[in-house]
Protein backbone atom coordinates (compact mmCIF):
# COMPACT_ATOMS: atom_id res chain seq x y z
CA UNK A 1 0.00 0.00 0.00
CA UNK A 2 1.38 3.47 -0.89
CA UNK A 3 1.88 6.37 1.41
CA UNK A 4 -0.74 8.17 0.00
CA UNK A 5 -3.68 5.21 -0.41
CA UNK A 6 -2.46 4.43 3.47
CA UNK A 7 -3.53 7.97 4.51
CA UNK A 8 -6.50 7.46 2.69
CA UNK A 9 -7.82 3.80 4.26
CA UNK A 10 -6.54 5.37 7.58
CA UNK A 11 -8.60 8.33 6.96
CA UNK A 12 -11.39 6.42 6.21
CA UNK A 13 -11.11 4.12 9.28
CA UNK A 14 -11.26 7.27 11.53
CA UNK A 15 -14.44 9.07 9.36
CA UNK A 16 -15.87 5.20 10.06
CA UNK A 17 -15.31 5.43 13.57
CA UNK A 18 -16.36 9.12 13.93
CA UNK A 19 -20.08 7.86 12.51
CA UNK A 20 -19.89 4.79 15.16
CA UNK A 21 -19.10 7.21 17.80
CA UNK A 22 -21.51 9.36 17.04
CA UNK A 23 -24.46 6.78 16.26
CA UNK A 24 -22.97 5.23 20.12
CA UNK A 25 -23.54 8.65 21.71
CA UNK A 26 -27.15 9.08 20.16
CA UNK A 27 -27.99 6.06 21.72
CA UNK A 28 -26.22 6.55 24.86
CA UNK A 29 -28.81 8.90 25.45
CA UNK A 30 -31.02 5.61 26.27
CA UNK A 31 -34.26 6.50 28.10
CA UNK A 32 -33.15 9.54 28.87
CA UNK A 33 -33.58 11.17 25.66
CA UNK A 34 -32.63 14.91 25.39
CA UNK A 35 -32.44 14.61 30.03
CA UNK A 36 -29.78 17.00 31.24
CA UNK A 37 -26.71 14.51 32.03
CA UNK A 38 -24.27 14.93 34.88
CA UNK A 39 -20.58 13.76 34.28
CA UNK A 40 -19.65 10.95 36.28
CA UNK A 41 -15.87 10.62 37.82
CA UNK A 42 -14.34 8.13 35.08
CA UNK A 43 -11.35 9.60 32.72
CA UNK A 44 -11.96 10.61 29.39
CA UNK A 45 -8.10 9.34 27.79
CA UNK A 46 -7.53 6.08 28.03
CA UNK A 47 -4.32 3.91 27.02
CA UNK A 48 -3.61 1.69 24.56
CA UNK A 49 -3.49 -1.81 25.96
CA UNK A 50 -0.84 -3.01 24.35
CA UNK A 51 1.60 -0.48 24.95
CA UNK A 52 1.70 -0.99 28.53
CA UNK A 53 3.10 -3.70 30.52
CA UNK A 54 1.57 -7.04 30.04
CA UNK A 55 3.40 -9.90 32.86
CA UNK A 56 2.12 -12.71 30.49
CA UNK A 57 4.35 -11.39 27.86
CA UNK A 58 6.75 -10.55 30.15
CA UNK A 59 6.70 -14.06 31.07
CA UNK A 60 5.48 -13.53 34.69
CA UNK A 61 3.92 -17.07 36.05
CA UNK A 62 0.29 -16.62 36.74
CA UNK A 63 -1.41 -18.10 40.06
CA UNK A 64 -3.07 -21.45 39.30
CA UNK A 65 -6.71 -21.38 37.87
CA UNK A 66 -6.18 -18.32 35.98
CA UNK A 67 -7.75 -18.28 32.75
CA UNK A 68 -7.18 -16.31 29.80
CA UNK A 69 -9.94 -16.11 27.82
CA UNK A 70 -10.41 -12.37 25.78
CA UNK A 71 -7.78 -9.67 25.17
CA UNK A 72 -7.56 -6.79 27.19
CA UNK A 73 -10.76 -4.18 26.97
CA UNK A 74 -12.37 -6.76 24.73
CA UNK A 75 -15.42 -5.97 26.49
CA UNK A 76 -14.36 -2.27 27.21
CA UNK A 77 -15.49 -0.68 30.60
CA UNK A 78 -17.12 2.64 30.51
CA UNK A 79 -14.12 4.79 31.21
CA UNK A 80 -16.19 7.91 31.08
CA UNK A 81 -20.33 7.32 33.01
CA UNK A 82 -22.37 10.03 32.73
CA UNK A 83 -25.74 10.28 34.92
CA UNK A 84 -29.12 11.23 34.58
CA UNK A 85 -31.68 12.07 37.85
CA UNK A 86 -33.64 9.61 39.17
CA UNK A 87 -36.49 10.95 37.57
CA UNK A 88 -35.22 11.23 34.26
CA UNK A 89 -33.74 7.48 34.70
CA UNK A 90 -37.01 6.03 33.39
CA UNK A 91 -36.49 2.87 34.88
CA UNK A 92 -38.63 -0.72 35.60
CA UNK A 93 -39.05 -0.07 39.30
CA UNK A 94 -38.32 -3.65 39.60
CA UNK A 95 -34.91 -2.97 37.82
CA UNK A 96 -32.02 -4.62 39.37
CA UNK A 97 -29.25 -2.05 40.64
CA UNK A 98 -26.01 -1.60 42.50
CA UNK A 99 -26.19 1.58 44.39
CA UNK A 100 -23.47 3.24 46.42
CA UNK A 101 -23.77 6.39 49.02
CA UNK A 102 -21.44 8.42 50.08
CA UNK A 103 -21.79 11.68 52.52
CA UNK A 104 -22.83 13.65 49.45
CA UNK A 105 -23.79 11.81 46.68
CA UNK A 106 -25.95 8.13 45.85
CA UNK A 107 -25.47 6.50 42.34
CA UNK A 108 -27.11 3.70 40.84
CA UNK A 109 -25.82 1.34 38.18
CA UNK A 110 -28.39 -1.32 36.28
CA UNK A 111 -27.49 -4.43 36.43
CA UNK A 112 -28.28 -5.67 33.57
CA UNK A 113 -26.07 -2.76 31.99
CA UNK A 114 -23.46 -4.21 33.80
CA UNK A 115 -23.98 -7.46 33.15
CA UNK A 116 -22.62 -6.31 29.05
CA UNK A 117 -20.31 -3.99 30.12
CA UNK A 118 -19.08 -5.31 33.08
CA UNK A 119 -16.70 -2.31 34.71
CA UNK A 120 -17.19 1.52 35.12
CA UNK A 121 -14.65 3.84 36.35
CA UNK A 122 -16.18 6.50 38.84
CA UNK A 123 -16.04 8.62 41.79
CA UNK A 124 -18.58 8.76 45.34
CA UNK A 125 -17.46 11.94 46.86
CA UNK A 126 -14.48 12.89 44.71
CA UNK A 127 -13.05 9.27 45.96
CA UNK A 128 -11.86 7.03 42.65
CA UNK A 129 -13.94 3.90 42.45
CA UNK A 130 -14.53 1.10 40.09
CA UNK A 131 -18.09 -0.77 39.78
CA UNK A 132 -17.81 -4.34 38.32
CA UNK A 133 -19.75 -7.30 38.02
CA UNK B 1 -18.79 -4.80 43.76
CA UNK B 2 -17.81 -1.68 43.92
CA UNK B 3 -13.38 -0.81 44.78
CA UNK B 4 -11.82 2.30 46.24
CA UNK B 5 -9.59 2.20 43.04
CA UNK B 6 -6.63 4.10 44.65
CA UNK B 7 -3.18 3.07 46.13
CA UNK B 8 -1.34 5.26 48.37
CA UNK B 9 -3.35 8.12 47.15
CA UNK B 10 -3.01 7.48 44.14
CA UNK B 11 -5.81 7.13 41.69
CA UNK B 12 -5.86 3.51 39.70
CA UNK B 13 -7.64 3.63 36.03
CA UNK B 14 -8.52 0.07 35.83
CA UNK B 15 -9.42 -2.00 32.55
CA UNK B 16 -10.92 -5.48 31.64
CA UNK B 17 -8.22 -8.11 31.60
CA UNK B 18 -10.65 -10.52 29.89
CA UNK B 19 -9.57 -13.71 31.81
CA UNK B 20 -11.11 -15.49 34.28
CA UNK B 21 -9.42 -16.14 37.98
CA UNK B 22 -10.87 -18.02 41.14
CA UNK B 23 -13.68 -18.07 38.21
CA UNK B 24 -14.62 -14.46 38.32
CA UNK B 25 -13.22 -11.66 36.36
CA UNK B 26 -9.87 -10.07 36.17
CA UNK B 27 -8.28 -6.42 35.49
CA UNK B 28 -5.64 -4.68 34.84
CA UNK B 29 -4.11 -1.08 35.76
CA UNK B 30 -3.18 1.51 32.96
CA UNK B 31 -0.10 2.79 35.23
CA UNK B 32 1.86 -0.82 35.66
CA UNK B 33 -0.19 -2.97 33.81
CA UNK B 34 -0.32 -5.56 36.54
CA UNK B 35 -3.41 -8.06 36.84
CA UNK B 36 -6.17 -8.19 39.69
CA UNK B 37 -8.43 -10.21 40.94
CA UNK B 38 -12.22 -9.08 41.64
CA UNK B 39 -12.83 -11.37 44.20
CA UNK B 40 -9.97 -10.75 46.37
CA UNK B 41 -9.73 -7.20 44.86
CA UNK B 42 -5.63 -8.25 45.01
CA UNK B 43 -2.94 -8.04 42.18
CA UNK B 44 -2.00 -11.30 41.19
CA UNK B 45 0.87 -10.39 38.39
CA UNK B 46 2.48 -7.89 37.50
CA UNK B 47 4.93 -5.09 39.53
CA UNK B 48 1.86 -4.51 42.15
CA UNK B 49 1.20 -8.08 43.07
CA UNK B 50 0.14 -8.00 46.55
CA UNK B 51 -1.02 -4.63 46.82
CA UNK B 52 -5.06 -5.12 47.75
CA UNK B 53 -7.72 -2.11 47.05
CA UNK B 54 -10.70 -1.74 49.49
CA UNK B 55 -14.43 -2.63 49.40
CA UNK B 56 -16.72 -0.41 49.24
CA UNK B 57 -19.78 -1.26 51.01
CA UNK B 58 -22.64 -1.27 48.01
CA UNK B 59 -26.06 -2.70 47.83
CA UNK B 60 -27.61 -4.39 45.51
CA UNK B 61 -31.45 -4.12 45.27
CA UNK B 62 -33.77 -2.72 43.05
CA UNK B 63 -34.58 0.71 41.57
CA UNK B 64 -37.73 0.86 44.08
CA UNK B 65 -35.80 0.62 46.93
CA UNK B 66 -32.70 2.32 46.15
CA UNK B 67 -34.96 5.47 45.38
CA UNK B 68 -36.76 5.17 48.29
CA UNK B 69 -33.81 5.22 50.37
CA UNK B 70 -31.36 7.11 48.54
CA UNK B 71 -33.98 10.26 46.90
CA UNK B 72 -30.93 12.08 45.62
CA UNK B 73 -29.60 9.63 43.70
CA UNK B 74 -28.25 9.68 40.49
CA UNK B 75 -28.43 6.93 37.77
CA UNK B 76 -26.18 5.88 35.30
CA UNK B 77 -27.07 6.89 32.09
CA UNK B 78 -27.69 3.70 30.28
CA UNK B 79 -31.31 1.17 29.91
CA UNK B 80 -32.34 -0.91 33.23
CA UNK B 81 -34.80 -3.22 32.89
CA UNK B 82 -36.20 -5.60 34.84
CA UNK B 83 -34.25 -8.76 35.31
CA UNK B 84 -35.21 -12.05 36.39
CA UNK B 85 -32.90 -13.07 39.17
CA UNK B 86 -33.98 -12.56 42.47
CA UNK B 87 -31.93 -11.72 45.67
CA UNK B 88 -33.61 -14.66 47.64
CA UNK B 89 -31.55 -16.93 45.19
CA UNK B 90 -28.61 -15.20 46.47
CA UNK B 91 -26.38 -14.76 49.24
CA UNK B 92 -24.72 -12.44 51.31
CA UNK B 93 -20.87 -12.25 51.46
CA UNK B 94 -18.99 -10.49 54.44
CA UNK B 95 -15.38 -10.15 53.83
CA UNK B 96 -13.64 -8.80 56.30
CA UNK B 97 -10.38 -9.65 55.45
CA UNK B 98 -8.82 -12.42 57.73
CA UNK B 99 -12.45 -14.09 57.31
CA UNK B 100 -15.02 -13.93 54.76
CA UNK B 101 -18.72 -15.61 55.26
CA UNK B 102 -21.92 -16.26 53.40
CA UNK B 103 -25.23 -15.76 54.58
CA UNK B 104 -28.37 -17.43 53.29
CA UNK B 105 -30.57 -14.86 52.51
CA UNK B 106 -33.98 -17.33 52.45
CA UNK B 107 -32.96 -18.85 55.76
CA UNK B 108 -32.17 -14.26 56.96
CA UNK B 109 -35.36 -13.61 55.98
CA UNK B 110 -37.18 -15.93 58.08
CA UNK B 111 -34.84 -15.04 61.12
CA UNK B 112 -34.61 -11.40 59.98
CA UNK B 113 -31.26 -10.67 61.76
CA UNK B 114 -28.25 -12.87 62.70
CA UNK B 115 -25.68 -11.85 65.41
CA UNK B 116 -22.19 -13.10 64.59
CA UNK B 117 -18.57 -12.37 64.70
CA UNK B 118 -16.28 -12.22 61.53
CA UNK B 119 -12.73 -11.87 61.98
CA UNK B 120 -13.01 -10.87 65.79
CA UNK B 121 -15.68 -7.86 64.93
CA UNK B 122 -19.60 -7.93 66.19
CA UNK B 123 -21.33 -7.84 63.25
CA UNK B 124 -25.00 -8.54 62.62
CA UNK B 125 -26.26 -9.37 59.18
CA UNK B 126 -30.09 -7.74 58.64
CA UNK B 127 -32.76 -8.75 55.92
CA UNK B 128 -36.34 -7.23 55.78
CA UNK B 129 -38.48 -10.42 55.53
CA UNK B 130 -41.27 -8.61 53.79
CA UNK B 131 -38.83 -7.77 50.78
CA UNK B 132 -35.45 -9.74 50.14
CA UNK B 133 -34.12 -7.50 48.35
CA UNK B 134 -33.78 -4.91 51.50
CA UNK B 135 -30.90 -5.90 53.52
CA UNK B 136 -27.59 -4.43 55.55
CA UNK B 137 -24.74 -5.38 57.82
CA UNK B 138 -23.86 -3.31 60.66
CA UNK B 139 -20.90 -3.61 63.09
CA UNK B 140 -22.55 -3.97 66.52
CA UNK B 141 -19.99 -2.05 68.46
CA UNK B 142 -21.52 1.03 69.89
CA UNK B 143 -18.58 3.07 71.76
CA UNK B 144 -17.71 0.52 74.14
CA UNK B 145 -20.47 -1.72 74.34
CA UNK B 146 -21.75 -4.17 72.05
CA UNK B 147 -25.64 -4.92 70.96
CA UNK B 148 -26.89 -8.40 70.60
CA UNK B 149 -30.41 -7.75 68.22
CA UNK B 150 -33.41 -9.38 67.76
CA UNK B 151 -36.28 -8.98 65.65
CA UNK B 152 -39.07 -7.43 66.99
CA UNK B 153 -42.28 -6.36 65.77
CA UNK B 154 -41.31 -2.13 65.69
CA UNK B 155 -37.53 -3.09 65.34
CA UNK B 156 -34.07 -4.55 66.06
CA UNK B 157 -33.91 -4.57 69.70
CA UNK B 158 -30.58 -4.54 72.01
CA UNK B 159 -31.13 -7.45 74.62
CA UNK B 160 -29.07 -5.64 77.02
CA UNK B 161 -30.42 -2.15 76.99
CA UNK B 162 -33.83 -2.58 75.11
CA UNK B 163 -32.73 0.23 72.59
CA UNK B 164 -34.84 -0.41 69.74
CA UNK B 165 -32.61 -0.01 65.89
CA UNK B 166 -34.44 0.80 62.48
CA UNK B 167 -33.36 -2.32 61.12
CA UNK B 168 -32.40 -0.74 57.70
CA UNK B 169 -30.58 2.41 58.83
CA UNK B 170 -29.73 1.80 61.71
CA UNK B 171 -30.61 4.55 64.02
CA UNK B 172 -31.88 4.07 67.51
CA UNK B 173 -35.07 5.33 67.55
CA UNK B 174 -35.90 4.88 71.48
CA UNK B 175 -34.00 3.30 74.73
CA UNK B 176 -31.03 4.03 76.28
CA UNK B 177 -29.05 4.61 72.75
CA UNK B 178 -31.49 6.84 71.20
CA UNK B 179 -30.16 8.74 68.20
CA UNK B 180 -26.81 6.28 67.97
CA UNK B 181 -26.26 4.43 64.71
CA UNK B 182 -24.73 1.67 63.85
CA UNK B 183 -22.00 1.43 61.36
CA UNK B 184 -21.99 -0.40 58.08
CA UNK B 185 -19.78 -2.67 57.15
CA UNK B 186 -18.71 -3.95 53.19
CA UNK B 187 -20.84 -6.39 52.15
CA UNK B 188 -22.02 -8.02 48.69
CA UNK B 189 -24.22 -10.62 46.96
CA UNK B 190 -23.48 -13.45 45.12
CA UNK B 191 -24.70 -16.88 44.13
CA UNK B 192 -24.07 -19.14 46.67
CA UNK B 193 -22.35 -21.60 44.19
CA UNK B 194 -20.00 -18.99 43.06
CA UNK B 195 -19.16 -18.33 46.73
CA UNK B 196 -18.45 -22.13 47.66
CA UNK B 197 -16.12 -21.58 44.24
CA UNK B 198 -14.65 -18.64 45.02
CA UNK B 199 -13.66 -18.41 48.81
CA UNK B 200 -13.05 -22.23 49.37
CA UNK B 201 -12.14 -21.56 53.01
CA UNK B 202 -15.26 -19.34 53.60
CA UNK B 203 -17.74 -20.48 56.30
CA UNK B 204 -21.70 -20.30 55.20
CA UNK B 205 -24.15 -19.79 56.99
CA UNK B 206 -26.27 -21.47 58.40
CA UNK B 207 -23.82 -24.46 58.81
CA UNK B 208 -24.06 -27.49 56.93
Amino acid sequence: MGADRKITFVLGLVAVAAVGVAIAAGRAGGPSGSAPRIAGGGVSATVDPGAVYDPIRAGETLPAGYRPLLGRDQIPPVYDPMFVSAADAGWDPETLVIGVAGEREAKAYPVGFLDRREMVIDSLDGAPILVSW
Amino acid sequence: MVHRRELDGEALVLGNQGALYLNAMTWWDHATGSIWSQPTGEAIAGPLTGSRLALVPSTLTTWAEWTTQHPDTVALDAPGRRLAVGLEMMAIVVDLGTEVVSYDVTVLRDAGVVDDVVAGIEIAVVVDPDDPNRWAVYSRRVGDAVVDLERAADGLVDRRTGTVFDPLRGIARSGLMAGRVLDRLPAFTMFPKDFERLFPDGRSWPEG
